[in-house]
């Protein structure tokens, strides 16, 4: 929640709300040529927001590290706390560190396994985020903001 | 004191709950009984202290520990025969100069060496230091967790004994 995404006339609005509908729907991973982004939006919404659509070079999907992003899933631990702690938990965020961050193997020791340690903030706290993915399972493992840098 | 400390309070019932291992997600959980997460958690919500990536999770409204979990891959514990500290029930507090945030933890590793120990024989995982200081007390301030407490208030280990203890052990000497 928070992040800002920008609209087709300019304007950021930011995301104020993530809800489970608890629906299982049909989506589209919708190309446009040359740039791939496009604004998604419709006048009932009152707004639209600027997309990337979910692909690698020559339209295949997105892998970074091997990682599924879209089938990405976090362990049944993991899932019981980010229910607990939705502020934290964010979905945008654990992609943006995987796509931008850089892994080493996971010092826990699960073999495969990989960790990020990416610096950032969160709630004016200045800190670290820590992902680890069991690329095995395609599972997150361990994902939170610790405060201060490491 | 340091700036981050921690109390026992002896008169307070401990967090009710079910301490687990759970072998595929290489971590610790805990169950709590039903009705305390209503009044435990309080309305601001929770974050947690961190050794390595294990937590301790705290509520923010009372600054009161809950529970220990996280992940905590096996591959790492190194076994030892451990005597857990003689422990007083009650609860356990945080005391802090900088409010807490939820979902913002905080390290505890300038307290607690990242080192995890395991008893297969007594079912008992300690994350820090295995032999207590002796002007140290111990709090079990959730079922199957316990904290020990150093007499400048800083924190020495942490202790739980997941409930499926014993499957827990035959995984760990196969390993």
């Amino acid at each position: 929640m928070g992040d800002a995404l920008r609209s087709h006339d300019g304007h950021e609005r930011a995301v104020e709300d993530v809800r489970d509908t608890g629906r299982a729907e049909a989506v589209v991973n919708a190309r446009v040529a040359e740039y791939h982004t496009y604004f998604v939006g419709d006048e009932q919404w009152g707004f639209s927001v600027w997309a990337h659509n979910s692909c690698g070079p020559g339209g295949a999907p997105v892998r970074p590290h091997g990682i599924d992003l879209e089938a990405l899933r976090p362990t049944g631990t993991v899932a019981a706390h980010a229910a607990e702690r939705p502020y934290i938990y964010s979905p945008h965020t654990i992609r943006n560190i995987i796509e931008l961050g850089t892994p080493r193997p996971d010092p826990g020791g699960v073999p495969g396994a990989l960790r990020w340690d990416v610096p950032g903030s969160f709630r004016g706290s200045e800190g670290t985020f820590e992902l680890a993915i069991d690329l095995a399972t395609n599972r997150i493992l361990h994902f939170l903001f610790r405060s201060g840098r490491r | 004191m340091d700036a981050l400390h921690f109390e026992i309070l002896p008169g307070f019932s401990p967090v009710r709950g079910h301490p687990c291992y759970v072998k595929e997600d290489y971590a610790f959980g805990f169950q709590m009984d039903g009705g305390e997460k209503e009044s435990r958690k309080g309305t601001q919500g929770t974050t947690s202290f961190v050794v390595d990536t294990l937590q301790l999770e705290v509520a923010v409204d009372s600054s009161l520990c809950l529970y220990i979990w996280g992940y905590c891959p096996t591959g790492r514990w190194k076994r030892s025969a451990l005597s857990p500290p003689m422990a007083q029930p009650g609860s356990l507090r945080a005391i802090h100069d900088a409010p807490l945030v939820p979902g913002v933890s905080v390290s505890l590793e300038e307290m607690i060496p990242g080192t995890a120990w395991f008893d297969p024989a007594s079912g008992w995982f300690c994350m820090g230091n295995n032999e207590s200081p002796t002007d140290a007390q111990t709090v079990e301030f959730a079922t199957g967790c316990l904290a020990v407490v150093m007499a400048d208030g800083r924190l020495s280990s942490l202790w739980v004994k997941p409930e499926n203890w014993k499957e827990v052990a035959g995984q760990f000497s196969e390993s």
